[in-house]
């Protein structure tokens, strides 16, 4: 039971609107850890913490201290490229590079110098094979991507993140623009991939973070409420927020 | 370690990117420096409202001159001679071609010679000013001054003597006033016959055409046809069919301003029509709804609501066009001609100011320094129009949201 | 008492007005309209003269020498038009090597490099260049484009005509459709999704990485587009080419040391003196260049759709 996240009093403000007022949690290795919540009460700013994506927005500035193992993630000349090879992040709209399907998944590990043909052969198969994608477009890998659906589309965007075989995946929201059908398919492959990866998930649907989360954590309006095992935040929440939350009364 | 070699890869890329990038700015720079550099010198009053042509005077003072004198200016000068009889100035210098020649540098307000009768024109008067070359003089005491004997010799010969039976002087020339009256009617002329008819076809292709016709959609494409064809071939155009046109129908014999003027707006054409059309996408639905509720028919809704609305991005439109007509040289060398004049009329040849330059650069001796300083009149001009087309359309976005 | 007169004679007239408005307003759109039918006819009309024996007799051009012969002189009417076609294309697709890759690195500079502060001055600079006329540019051509080519032949020990050149016309034409090439593709970059970009990254990519390898790839098209129209634009280029082109008498000329001849340089010198057989002879290099502009569209767009089949 090792964290593989250690986000210590985490401030985050935009100019001069605060985001994140102070969050306190770790993340466990190999778990399901789901963020819910309100619209805007940064969840997705959190995510995008882990993986330093929030450099690229202009007067961001973070106070605090987030950990990936072991390591301040944020000190100065960290090495932030190495670290998205590490931690992958999957969006909420899926998208496809204008590029076949087989030059998508392997873009990660072209970009880090991988050359060979039969290498990275190699690579694509086994990550559409880990997204579940494989059996479906084995016969078209040099085709298109956009030629795919929209579920496909994703599951080929999860497949491009793992090629990187990174330790952690993040993902903001990957089922909301999905029909029922591909979300089913895509909670049955994290379900899978938990037992390689530790997953991050984002979701603002609380029945999909019933369904496939370990743990669970609730935040509102910048503030960490509650953080606990999935199945006792929603049989037993402690904060009465929470149980707002989760009831339906608000959000 | 691959790492270490794909950040000093990246840190590279990123120089040579940057570095590429600034080709852009140097080229204009020096553009902008060439054309300042030889082009300034020549910029003046008399260069805006001089004739191109140079004349000659031959005028003549009996005398007598008086004994009061002419002080020396302080300004003046100092390698310029000056007599204090006379009231003139001269110095040496060289023409842009590079032989040496003697310039009246300086002629005092109250000397008899700003006002000597002509022999060339009948003996009504000239005026003798700074800026013309002292060519030959006769003085009344048959001394003989040529500008080979240079600014010193000419002014020990003014002050020995007391009358002048002929004085050649030469008017500098190089003046555009004669291009700069062409260009203004150009302008005038091509807007006038441009903007109603663009105006019109858009606002018929807009408002009033039936939607997905098959003649509708071809008038379409013959009109977009039009942004792509190269200027010269408009030039051919005018040259095939505006010279005979105004030649039947005005009496002009050859290029003429009109067929010009007439040429240009076909290339103008499009970009008026485009531009109007634009504008009138961008009137809201709901005031076409709101006036047609009232009971308004089509046409009226269209011309008092719709155009009144439009009227910035016509403007836009406008200003576009005269910068292309300020600019254009190809067309105006087959549909006008490039003639320099000095009398502008309208039935005849005339230069703009781009054909103005095209004309003095073509020969064996090309003018550099007039070319340059004609060029920055042009970029002047061209650079408020981009600004105020600029405004216009920040106004029209404000005004928007 | 009603103080809008709602009569039927008022609605009649109304009506009539909006028929009356749709049929006058057709007319200037017409005349609009048939401009480019007049461009053909006429021009076509003009330039086949002298191939006619009716209009010339003995002196008429004969088509077949003129299509495919390689020198123009005058006299003894030695016009010939192939190796004039060969330079113009020479001299266009050698500017359009240059000036490709420095317009879309700069575009790829002002668009994603720079914040909107620096970008902006940039691309008002781009702009600037885009709004000089090409008669400026011939002068800047011979002024020091020429200079500048005399002094590289020098180093290269040839000779040229006081540098009038074929490379001096390569030079001029790639810097007037610089401006062109770049505002066409910043907006293409611009329009590239931003969520393309940010996978990428997320993926470990680095900037420079996402540029080339999916920002460029996205706005291909758009770039085409405006390397299509940079071409187009230096096919037509009159003036400026004229300037520091020569007066080549016979080719086609591939050493960008000589002088050369474009279609439109040959459409513009010596005009001055000309009359009869050599004027309208101009029309028929006309006929010849809208031919070329025309085809070369084709060509290029159909490229342009199987390069952006791949997306």
């Amino acid at each position: 039971m090792e964290n593989i996240f250690e986000i210590r009093d985490l401030v985050l403000n935009y100019g001069d609107k605060i985001a994140l007022h102070g969050i306190n949690m770790d993340i466990e290795k190999n778990k399901v850890t789901a963020l819910i919540g309100p619209s805007g009460c940064g969840k997705s700013t959190l995510l995008r913490c882990l993986n330093r994506m929030n450099d690229l927005i202009d007067n961001c500035k973070i106070e605090g201290n987030v950990a990936y193992e072991q390591e301040d993630i944020y000190q100065k000349n960290f090495d932030v490229i190495n670290l998205r090879t590490k931690v992958g992040m999957v969006f909420q709209k899926p998208n496809p590079f204008p590029m076949s399907i087989f030059d998508n998944v392997a873009y990660g590990p072209r970009c880090q110098g991988v050359k060979d043909k039969s290498e990275l052969e190699k690579i694509v198969k086994t990550a559409l094979k880990n997204a579940a994608l494989y059996d479906e477009v084995k016969d078209r890998l040099r085709e298109s991507a956009m030629s795919l659906s929209g579920g496909q589309q994703q599951r080929l965007c999860i497949a491009r993140t793992i090629a990187m075989e990174p330790e952690v995946i993040l993902m903001d929201e990957p089922t909301s623009a999905l029909d029922p059908i591909a979300t089913a398919k895509i909670e049955e492959l994290i379900h899978e991939l938990k037992k390689n990866y530790t997953i991050i998930i984002v979701t603002h649907n609380m029945q999909q973070a019933a369904r496939i989360s370990d743990y669970t954590a609730f935040f509102l309006m910048g503030d960490l409420i509650e953080y606990a095992p999935t199945d006792v935040i929603f049989s037993q929440p402690r904060e009465r927020k929470t149980e707002d939350y989760i009831t339906g009364r608000f959000g | 370690m691959k790492k270490n070699r794909r950040r000093s890869a990246d840190k590279a890329a990123n120089i040579i990117i940057s570095m590429i990038s600034m080709v852009g700015l140097l080229i204009l720079v020096t553009i902008f420096v060439f054309i300042f550099q030889r082009g300034t010198g020549l910029l003046s009053w008399k260069l805006f409202s001089g004739n191109y042509y140079p004349e000659t005077y031959d005028t003549y003072f009996s005398g007598p001159i008086d004994t009061i004198g002419y002080a020396r200016p302080a300004d003046l000068d100092p390698q310029a001679f000056y007599s204090e009889k006379w009231g003139i100035a001269l110095i040496d210098d060289l023409n842009f071609e590079g032989k040496h020649y003697v310039r009246i540098e300086y002629v005092d307000p109250e000397t008899p010679l700003t006002l000597l009768p002509d022999k060339n024109k009948d003996n009504s008067y000239s005026s003798i000013a700074s800026g013309q070359s002292l060519d030959k003089v006769i003085f009344t005491d048959n001394s003989i001054f040529l500008s080979k004997q240079g600014a010193k010799a000419g002014i020990e010969l003014f002050d020995n003597s007391d009358g002048i039976r002929d004085m050649l002087t030469t008017t500098p020339g190089n003046g555009i006033r004669g291009s700069i009256i062409t260009t203004g009617y150009l302008i005038l002329m091509t807007l006038a016959i441009a903007l109603p008819l663009g105006i019109f076809s858009a606002v018929y292709l807009h408002e009033f055409a039936p939607k997905d016709k098959w003649y509708v959609n071809l008038i379409r494409r013959f009109i977009e046809i039009l942004t792509g064809v190269p200027s010269i071939v408009f030039g051919l155009l005018g040259a095939a069919v505006f010279i005979p046109f105004t030649s039947s129908l005005f009496g002009a014999s050859g290029g003429n301003l009109i067929s010009g003027a007439l040429t240009l707006a076909v290339i103008v054409l499009p970009v008026i029509i485009s531009a109007t059309e634009d504008a009138l996408k961008n009137v809201p639905d709901d005031y076409r709804q709101a006036s047609l509720a009232l009971g308004a028919n089509k046409t009226q809704t269209t011309f008092r609501v719709v155009i009144k609305s439009a009227v910035p991005g016509i403007l836009s439109a406008t200003l576009l066009s005269v910068g292309r007509i300020i600019g254009e040289s190809a067309a105006l060398i087959y549909a006008i001609g490039t003639a320099i004049k000095d009398q502008i009329i309208l039935t005849e040849k005339s230069t703009s100011l781009a054909v103005f330059i095209w004309s003095i650069m073509a020969g064996e001796t090309p003018n550099f320094d007039l070319a340059c300083a004609v060029s920055i009149i042009i970029m002047a001009i061209v650079l408020i129009l981009n600004f105020s087309i600029k405004l216009i359309a920040r106004r029209i976005s404000s005004v928007r949201t | 008492m009603k103080t809008i007169t709602r009569s039927i004679s008022n609605k009649f007239r109304k009506r009539t007005a909006d028929k009356l408005a749709n049929l006058l307003l057709l007319i200037p759109t017409i005349i609009s309209a048939s401009f480019v039918i007049f461009i053909i006819i006429f021009v076509n009309e003009r330039g086949i003269t002298p191939f006619l024996a009716a209009r010339y007799g003995a002196d008429k051009v004969s088509l077949l020498r003129f299509l495919m012969g390689t020198t123009w002189f005058v006299p003894p009417n030695q016009y010939g038009i192939f190796f004039i076609v060969i330079n113009t294309l020479y001299v266009v697709l050698m500017a359009a090597a240059i000036s490709v890759p420095v317009s879309v690195i700069t575009a790829m500079f002002i668009a994603k490099m720079t914040n909107s502060r620096i970008g902006g001055f940039f691309q008002t600079i781009v702009e600037l260049l885009a709004a000089i006329p090409s008669i400026i540019y011939g002068v800047f051509g011979l002024g020091i484009i020429s200079k500048l080519v005399i002094r590289i032949a020098f180093v290269f020990n040839m000779q040229t005509a006081g540098g009038i050149s074929s490379l001096s016309t390569v030079l001029v034409l790639a810097i007037m459709i610089f401006p062109t090439i770049t505002l066409i593709s910043i907006t293409a970059f611009r329009s590239v999704d931003p969520d393309l970009e940010k996978s990428s990254l997320a993926l470990g990519a680095t900037k420079i990485q996402t540029l080339f390898r999916v920002s460029l790839v996205s706005a291909k098209s758009g770039i085409f587009t405006g390397i299509i129209l940079g071409i187009g634009r230096a096919l037509g280029e009159a003036t400026a080419v004229s300037m520091v082109a020569g007066n080549a008498g016979s080719g086609p000329t591939f050493d960008l040391f000589q002088t050369t001849r474009t279609l439109t340089s040959t459409m513009l010198l010596g005009l001055k003196e000309t009359s009869g057989l050599d004027y309208d002879i101009r029309f028929s290099v006309g006929i010849v260049l809208i031919v070329v502009i025309v085809c070369s569209n084709l060509i290029l767009n159909y490229i342009k759709k199987r390069v952006g089949r791949f997306a």
